[in-house]
């Protein structure tokens, strides 16, 4: 099993329901509020139209965790409100909070396919200040087709900034472009 | 993962799940007390589990939830 895109949406709809009943309960949380019809229409939404050639069959596993983050923060099916008491966490909306814990924990341990081999994605690093900007970014209100790029270029390379070696190696730019460049500190 | 009997279940995603593709309600909002671990009992009859079991899941959930607790609540 996996946390989305099994065979099933019947598998989907188990993986994310347990994963939210332990990640909100263990979170703090003693109740919340679900939507269930919008876990059904995310589930759902995010099989259909995979804005990808090929479709979901042969979309990246970025592009796959972009999907389900930008399906999830566009229907935010968590009613209740992100509680007091956790710091500036407390102005975030709960929906993105869920949305990316989901989708980090879908990248690692997932295989990237390069021409060298298959790698394991074994870490995702994020600041807190930037975990602050993308879950206000994804807070904002998603358009899945509009946004899932954006996402899944994001965390492709929050993934190669965590995991030394796992990026491609054919550099557009790299520091040989810039060796000639004279910097001056104002 | 704690099971206590008193905690609402997930009876009704269940119902959802195994019967996918159909749709709720318009009142499809449910309250959830956690913990509601028995869920997951309830879960582990009706899913296959070809890659990582529902407690693999279950487990990084638990700890991920436990962690950004840690993390950020005073």
């Amino acid at each position: 099993m996996k946390l989305f895109y099994n065979s099933t949406f019947n598998e989907d709809m188990i993986a994310i329901c347990a994963y939210m009943d332990e990640f909100l309960g263990n979170f703090g949380l003693d109740h919340a509020q679900i939507d269930q019809n919008k876990i059904a229409a995310i589930l759902k939404g995010m099989r259909h139209d995979f804005p990808c050639n090929g479709g979901v069959k042969n979309a990246s596993m970025f592009k796959r965790v972009a999907n389900f983050i930008s399906y999830f923060c566009a229907e935010m099916p968590i009613v209740t409100s992100m509680p007091a008491g956790y710091g500036d966490l407390s102005n975030c909306k709960l929906n993105p909070i869920v949305a990316v814990d989901i989708g980090f924990n879908s990248l690692v341990g997932a295989t990237i396919y390069k021409d060298e081999g298959p790698c394991i994605i074994k870490s995702v690093r994020i600041s807190t200040h930037s975990y602050f900007d993308f879950l206000d970014l994804l807070g904002t209100g998603l358009s899945p087709n509009a946004h899932i790029h954006w996402v899944s270029l994001f965390l492709e390379q929050l993934v190669y900034k965590s995991n030394e070696g796992i990026e491609y190696s054919d550099f557009v730019y790299d520091d040989d472009s810039w060796s000639n460049v004279t910097f001056r500190m104002n | 993962m704690q099971v206590k009997p008193d905690s609402i279940v997930f009876d009704r995603l269940i119902d959802v799940s195994a019967n996918a593709g159909q749709m709720l309600g318009d009142d499809s909002a449910i309250e959830i007390r956690f913990p509601a671990g028995h869920m997951l009992r309830q879960a582990n009859a009706a899913a296959d589990s070809p890659d990582i079991s529902l407690e693999d899941i279950a487990e990084r959930a638990t700890n991920s939830g436990a962690r950004l607790k840690k993390i950020f609540y005073k």
